[in-house]
């Protein structure tokens, strides 16, 4: 079974469980009762399901499952529950403070979700094509996100000494000058976030077309300098790359788990006022 | 060339431990490998703890480090090495975790912001109300829990919900009948036979989706089961949220004849708008056919406008009036003015023709009594008598006989005659003494109903009592007297007859027994000096001895036929104007003769043709004075009201005689009459009005259709059915049994423009739910001064 089939059955089967919630709230509401607390009841459970993503990955020593399982599970539970919310709204925007705030952190609970599924799934094969080349295995290896700091600083020592190096050998300051200007900054921090994140090397074309322009005015050392610096800064932005998509990975988590939270302390509220408030609704 | 920056031998690959809180805060690639500890503070000391081989120490900084450093340790024992410090910096899960902490402690703000500026106390809206309840107050005034606070709601969470006990909150001000809460507001049992008899009638076609609602979750099924307010009405969607609208599968969650849609199963109108007749009885056949035709394009209508207009709210057509509609042609019957034969007028006294010789012959002491009467008891007159149960029994003997031929008759029968004689003459006697007062409280006891001043007012229609007595003064001359000793015990003779008078010589004439009276009534039977007193004092027209003007006695009075020298005297004496000698006298005499005979021929009908009292011959008639007539109107909704009563026998021959066919005034022709449930008559005396306070089950908005006919206007959909058996169908008193002029409305002609794409077809565009009473919520205001209002002022 192919991957893509397997995420079509089972993206398949969430929005027809949430379909049949449709129709079985079409039903009840027919025969003049409120649905809103059946498919009310059926999303929040949905959503304690979701949580329980999270408390697994609490406790790994239990035997529960794999995590990976858990996470399939936890992308299409999430969207039955996005199925069942537009149920429950009614595709409609609501026009309470409290619920005002309980649809907005719904939906961005659900987007930054759909956003870290899609790029959770799309970013590994990303990161495995910009890694780091390793003798002749087809793939390069991962960057660890903890570690990219001391490479790029590596990375950036060896910038600064090849063009001392430059001044001492081709004693001639176009290179030294360019690292001045152009490559020290480049190399002081990460840069380019977003145009990694959309897989763009257009910064990269620049830097190394401004690069080739100044071979006219280097001698062969000055040449060979030049094409090493090339390669530091191309091991550069590589880690770039690596520092933008894993900040990523690591960075929607900031809004769907916060806002998670959130979301409990307002759902719990909203179920006490609707049955606290429900005494005439049948 | 550069070399590989990552390795993962366990000589330069450190391991790394993102789980923990806090990281080192050294520059990048300078991070110390021990590590902040567990709350964040910073440990580092040096690289190394030196192990004595020996005599010696010994660096022990691992591979991963940089391996033994070349100094080595000091010769204490301690690393040479030192780690600056640093200020450790949380890791990236201890900074999510901070974010979670804030994210809820912001949502908590965020609650307690809204909780706090809430108008009631700890409740904030879910959403804005609608502008027709802005103004119902507080939460409380809907939410029962809501009345103490967040504490009280908070609780009622966990309570058993009471719909039925909330919906009274709304019922506080919305009064939608007596059974609020029951479906469409109908009473359970009128419900049920609904439901059987449309279940009998129609095939249940609703549609899949209903049918599976229906099977899944089927509904209680009992008609009494309260349908609280909540169940369609849902608040808090929006100040211009449609708090009535309703989805037509809800519709047909209890309804028994289930469809699809207008177009697709819905059933016909059949009787639809005619399931209750007109209360007009007008026959559009027969005026489009016949009478309009006759009368000619002066006076009929050429389009329905002429006869119809709608209502302000441009919802019902109704009937224009009377004057704009009917009077044209129609005045004429109710005024009389086109009657040919019989009485333009109601009987309302009269004196029943007697066979007085019979009576004279077989002694039945009736007194004085018109022998050329020929009236029967009028319907009015035996209403008043058979109030009095020995009357009413000897009405029943005599409506059996011939009146005018008693020569058969039995003793009993003639009893009952004397009986009623004097019946009559007292209720004339009593109406002429103790007036028109006596007669409506005569009317109340009749009809056995409570009458105000107007209805007793319209009911006598101002009676003049010229009226009365001048009929008294001619029917029954001595009636005073008669009376007098009737009441007495003394049994009166009927005086000799005009043949038998001059024989026997002791029964006067009318106009002599007038001056027998020794009384001074009002017709003189007193000793006071009365105009027409037979006394013995000094009266005009009296036969006594003294020197009266018009006195026949031997005086010398100044018209007297007497021997004396009178002015106008026809003696033998040398009067002034004696007519053997005086021509003048003579022509004077002819022309007062003749403005006699002036007076004589004037018809008391016509005189009356306006309307009015008039008298002819021994009966008294009311004469309509036109269309909407008080009088008869009244005598004829007080004898309608008697049906179903004590009083019904009494009623029914006054009411069947005031609407028969030619009964003056014809009300009947055109006003439909009802049977209630209580068994009352109902004389719908006006064309169905809209109803602000009521609101029907299906409602047609007429006016907004208008642009929107054909050529054919009204006809589109109301199309003439000249089969219909209209007039037949309000001959059995049942509002419900119609036959209308109109063939049923063709539900296709709304299909046309009515569809779920086109005009909507929504249930409620033409169905009510809240059908029936609709009262506005009551509103009491104290009046400025009083008691309440100075409170609410303070």
């Amino acid at each position: 079974m192919s991957w893509s089939w397997r995420r079509f059955r089972n993206f398949s089967f969430a929005a027809l469980a949430a379909l049949v919630v449709l129709a079985i709230a079409d039903l009840y509401e027919i025969m003049l009762r409120d649905a809103s607390y059946m498919d009310g009841w059926i999303l929040l459970a949905s959503m304690v399901v979701l949580a329980m993503f999270n408390a697994r990955k609490k406790f790994p020593m239990l035997p529960l499952l794999a995590a990976k399982t858990w996470m399939q599970v936890h992308i299409y539970v999430g969207w039955f529950a996005v199925g069942v919310f537009f149920v429950h709204t009614g595709l409609e925007l609501p026009n309470g403070t409290i619920e005002t705030a309980l649809w907005c952190a719904f939906v961005a609970v659900a987007l930054s979700g759909v956003f870290g599924a899609f790029f959770s799934t799309s970013a590994p094969a990303r990161l495995t094509r910009h890694g780091e080349p390793v003798g002749r295995r087809r793939h390069g290896e991962r960057f660890i996100y903890e570690r990219i700091p001391a490479f790029r600083a590596e990375i950036a020592v060896a910038a600064e000494e090849l063009a001392n190096k430059s001044v001492r050998e081709t004693k001639s300051s176009i290179i030294s000058d360019y690292y001045v200007t152009r490559l020290e900054p480049f190399f002081r921090k990460p840069r380019n976030v977003l145009l990694h994140l959309f897989d763009s090397d257009k910064h990269l074309h620049t830097l190394r077309s401004e690069m080739r322009a100044l071979e006219r005015y280097l001698d062969d050392k000055g040449r060979d300098i030049l094409i090493e610096m090339s390669q530091l800064v191309g091991a550069k932005d590589n880690l770039d790359f690596y520092r933008a998509l894993q900040l990523t990975l690591k960075g929607w988590l900031f809004v769907h788990i916060p806002l998670t939270y959130g979301l409990v302390v307002l759902v719990v509220v909203h179920v006490l006022m609707v049955y606290g408030f429900s005494a005439g609704a049948p | 060339m550069i070399g590989r920056l990552q390795r993962f031998d366990f000589r330069s690959s450190p391991y790394e431990r993102p789980t923990q809180a806090w990281v080192c805060g050294a520059a990048a690639g300078k991070e110390c490998r021990v590590g902040p500890d567990g709350r964040g503070r910073c440990r580092a000391t040096a690289e190394c703890q030196p192990v004595r081989t020996g005599d010696r120490w010994v660096c022990t900084r691992p591979e991963t480090a940089g391996g033994k450093c070349t100094d080595g340790p000091r010769p204490d024992g301690s690393c040479a090495c030192p780690i600056p410090t640093c200020a450790p910096v949380p890791s990236l899960r201890r900074r999510r975790h901070r974010a979670v902490m804030w994210t809820v402690a912001v949502t908590i703000g965020f609650l307690a912001i809204v909780f706090g500026h809430a108008e009631a106390p700890g409740v904030p809206e879910p959403g804005e109300i609608t502008v027709k309840h802005s103004n119902v107050g507080g939460c409380d005034a809907c939410h029962g829990t809501a009345a103490e606070g967040a504490g009280d709601w908070t609780v009622a969470a966990f309570a058993k919900a009471d719909p039925v006990a909330e919906s009274g909150r709304c019922l506080n001000c919305h009064k939608v009948g007596s059974k609020p809460l029951n479906a469409h507001g109908v009473d359970a049992d009128d419900l049920e036979k609904l439901t059987v008899a449309i279940r009998e009638r129609t095939a249940d076609a609703a549609p899949i989706p209903i049918k599976l609602a229906s099977a899944v979750f089927p509904l209680p099924g009992q008609f009494d089961e309260a349908v609280p307010c909540a169940t369609c009405h849902t608040e808090h969607q929006g100040p211009v949220f449609d708090l009535t609208g309703m989805a037509n599968d809800r519709c047909q969650a209890c309804h028994t004849a289930r469809f699809s849609s207008l177009s697709d199963g819905h059933p016909d109108f059949a009787d639809f708008p005619y399931m209750r007749r007109t209360r007009i009885i007008f026959d559009h056949n027969t005026h489009f056919g016949r009478h309009f035709p006759e009368a000619g394009e002066d006076k009929a209508p050429t389009s329905c406008n002429a006869c119809h207009e709608t209502d302000p709210t441009g919802t019902l057509m109704l009937a224009r009036s009377f004057a704009s509609s009917c009077q044209d042609c129609h005045i004429g019957q109710i005024t009389g003015a086109q009657r040919a034969t019989g009485p333009k007028g109601i009987g309302v006294l009269s004196v029943p023709g007697l066979d007085v010789e019979t009576l004279r012959d077989r002694g039945v002491p009736i007194g004085e009594w018109p022998e050329l009467s020929e009236a029967g008891i009028v319907p009015v007159m035996e209403l008043l008598l058979g109030v009095d149960e020995r009357y009413a029994e000897d009405l029943r003997v005599l409506g059996s006989m011939d009146l005018l031929d008693l020569v058969d008759a039995t003793e009993a029968d003639l009893a009952a005659v004397e009986r009623v004689a004097w019946a009559v003459k007292s209720l004339l006697y009593d109406l002429a003494v103790l007036g028109i007062g006596d007669l409506s409280g005569r009317i109340e006891d009749a009809v056995r109903l409570p009458l105000d001043d107007v209805a007793r007012a319209r009911l006598v229609a101002s009676l003049p009592r010229d009226v009365v007595v001048g009929a008294l003064g001619d029917w029954f001359p001595n009636i005073a007297q008669e009376i007098r000793r009737h009441r007495a015990g003394e049994r009166i003779p009927v005086p000799a007859g005009e043949d038998d008078s001059a024989d026997a010589g002791v029964q006067p004439e009318p106009e002599a027994a007038a001056a027998d009276a020794t009384d001074g009534d009002i017709l003189g039977d007193d000793d006071g000096g009365d105009i027409l007193g037979d006394d013995d004092g000094g009266d005009i027209l009296a036969d006594d001895d003294g020197g009266d003007i018009l006195g026949d006695d031997d005086g010398g009075d100044i018209l007297g036929d007497d021997d004396g020298g009178d002015i106008l005297g026809d003696d033998d004496g040398g009067d002034i104007l004696d007519g053997d000698e005086d021509v003048a006298a003579e022509e004077d005499a002819d022309e007062a003769d003749g403005d006699e005979a002036v007076l004589s021929e004037v018809d008391e009908e016509a005189w009356a043709g306006l309307g009015g009292w008039y008298r002819r011959d021994f009966t008294l008639y009311f004469r309509p004075t036109g269309h909407a007539d008080r009088f008869i109107r009244t005598w004829l909704d007080i004898s309608a009201a008697t049906y179903g009563t004590e009083a019904e026998d009494r009623g029914r021959i006054l009411f069947t005689e005031l609407t028969t066919k030619d009964a003056p005034g014809q009300c009947a022709k055109c006003h439909s009459i009802d049977t209630e449930i209580t068994g009352i008559l109902n004389i719908k005396w006006h064309p169905v009005r809209p109803k602000e306070d009521r609101k029907p089950f299906t409602w047609f908005p007429h006016a907004a259709h208008f642009g929107m006919l054909r050529d054919d206007g009204c006809l589109t959909c109301h199309r003439i059915d000249p089969q219909a058996p209209y007039q037949k169908s309000f001959e059995d008193l049942d509002p419900t049994t119609f036959a209308s002029n109109f063939k049923p409305l063709d539900r296709q002609v709304c299909v046309e423009c009515h569809t779920a794409d086109g005009a909507g077809d929504a249930c409620t565009s033409c169905h009510n739910y809240h059908a029936g009473p609709a009262l506005p919520p009551a509103l009491v205001t104290p009046l400025p001064g009083s008691e309440k209002a100075e409170t609410k002022m303070e």
